[in-house]
C-alpha cells in the first residue's frame, strides 16, 4: 500500500486503556507492526488493538510519527551508519525531553510497535543520559538498588583485573 | 507387632529418602539450581504473590529487555559500557556473556563510538576484555588500589621491579614491613 493511496484514508488505534485514535494510515505506517497489519487486513472499520500501549505513550508515538511522516523508511542497510552517528536532531531532543518513566515506555512502544528510528533515538537519548557516569551515579539516575555484596564486588574487580593491561 | 513393623518401615524409608537427598550428585544439585534460576517457583499463595509484587523494581530500566539494553550499550561509550556492567547484578550478567555474539557486538560498537580506529583484537580475545585493556586512561571511578582492590587515590611506586598502584595505608604498610 502506497502511501499516495493510503492519503486521507484513517485507521482506528485502540490503546491498552481503551482509548480509541484514528490516524491517516501513513502515519501508522511509520510503524512497520502496524503497516503489516493494515496491509494484511486491509481496510476496516475494526480498531486495532495495542494492548502493551497505553493512551498517553500511544498519543507520544503518534505525535512523533506525525512529524516523520515524510520521512524515507530505514533499510538495513541504515543500520550501521545510524548507530555511528549518536547526534540526534533538536526537535526530536525536544520531543523526547520527558520524564524518565515516560521515555523508557516510549522506548518499549517504538520496540513493540517497531519503530527503528524512535527506537534508535530513545536509546541515543539515554546513552546521552549516562554517559561519562560512574556505576554509583547511573544507579542514582534510575533508581537502581545496588545488589553486589561487597564480596561480589570485589571479585569482579579482581576479574578485570587481568584485563588491565600495565 | 505389625503396627511397629510398619511403622518402622516407614521411619527408616523416610531416613534413607533423607540421606539420599544429602547425598546427591553434584550435577543435579547444579542443574536444581539452574532450574530454579530460569524457571521460578510461582506459588500459590496470594500473600506471597502480593508481596513479591511489591519486591519487583520500580524502576523502568531495569525492566528493560535485553535487546533495548544492547542497543543502549552500542550508542554508549567504552566507559559507560563498563559502568552498566558494574551497575547491578542483572546487567554484569548480561554484559559478561562471553558466548553472546550480541553481547560481543555491543562491546565493540561501544568501542568504536571511543575509538573508531582502533585495531581489531586478536582472535580468541573476548571483546570485553579488550575493551578493558584498551581503555586508557580508565576512568577516575575505576581506579582502584591493586593491593587491597578498594576505589581510593592512588600512589604509583615501585614493588620490586613493578610499579604499582595503590593507596596509601597499602604503600605504607609494605614500605614500613619491607624497609
Amino acid at each position: 500500500m502506497t502511501s499516495e493511496s493510503s492519503e486521507g484514508k484513517k485507521v482506528t488505534l485502540k490503546s491498552c486503556d481503551d482509548v480509541e485514535f484514528k490516524v491517516e494510515i501513513p502515519v501508522a505506517s511509520r510503524s512497520i507492526l502496524l503497516k503489516n497489519m493494515i496491509e494484511d487486513v486491509g481496510e476496516t472499520d475494526q480498531s486495532i488493538p495495542l494492548p502493551n500501549v497505553n493512551e498517553k505513550v500511544l498519543k507520544k508515538v503518534l505525535e512523533w510519527c506525525q512529524h516523520h511522516v515524510n520521512d524515507p523508511q530505514p533499510t538495513n542497510d541504515d543500520d550501521d551508519s545510524r548507530r555511528r552517528n549518536t547526534e540526534i536532531d533538536d526537535w526530536d531532543q525536544r520531543f523526547l525531553n520527558v520524564e524518565q518513566d515516560m521515555l523508557f515506555e516510549i522506548i518499549l512502544a517504538a520496540n513493540y510497535l517497531d519503530i527503528k528510528p524512535l527506537l534508535d533515538i530513545g536509546c541515543k537519548t539515554v546513552a546521552n543520559m549516562i554517559k561519562g557516569k560512574s556505576p554509583e551515579e547511573i544507579r542514582n539516575t534510575f533508581n537502581i538498588v545496588n545488589d553486589f555484596t561487597p564480596e561480589e564486588e570485589e571479585q569482579i574487580r579482581k576479574e578485570n583485573e587481568w584485563a588491565e593491561d600495565r | 507387632m505389625r503396627r511397629e513393623v510398619t511403622k518402622k518401615y516407614y521411619k527408616e524409608k523416610a531416613k534413607a529418602e533423607r540421606i539420599a537427598k544429602k547425598q546427591r550428585p553434584i550435577e543435579i544439585a547444579k542443574q536444581d539450581r539452574y532450574d530454579l534460576k530460569f524457571s521460578p517457583i510461582f506459588s500459590s499463595s496470594f500473600a506471597k504473590q502480593d508481596q513479591k509484587n511489591k519486591e519487583e523494581p520500580k524502576c523502568v530500566a531495569m525492566n528493560l529487555p535485553l535487546e533495548i539494553f544492547i542497543k543502549i550499550v552500542e550508542y554508549a561509550t567504552q566507559e559507560t559500557a563498563l559502568a552498566l556492567s558494574l551497575t547491578c547484578q542483572k546487567w554484569y550478567d548480561w554484559l559478561t556473556d562471553g558466548g553472546s555474539v550480541y553481547i560481543d557486538r555491543a562491546w565493540r560498537r561501544s568501542r568504536n563510538n571511543t575509538h573508531p580506529y582502533l585495531k581489531k583484537q586478536k582472535n580468541g580475545v573476548c571483546e570485553r576484555i579488550y575493551t578493558i585493556r584498551k581503555m586508557k586512561p580508565k576512568p577516575i571511578w575505576y581506579r582502584e588500589c591493586d593491593m587491597c582492590f578498594k576505589k581510593s587515590t592512588t600512589n604509583s611506586w615501585n614493588f620490586g621491579n613493578e610499579l604499582v598502584k595503590t593507596c596509601y595505608n597499602c604503600m605504607m604498610m609494605y614500605k614500613v614491613k619491607y624497609t
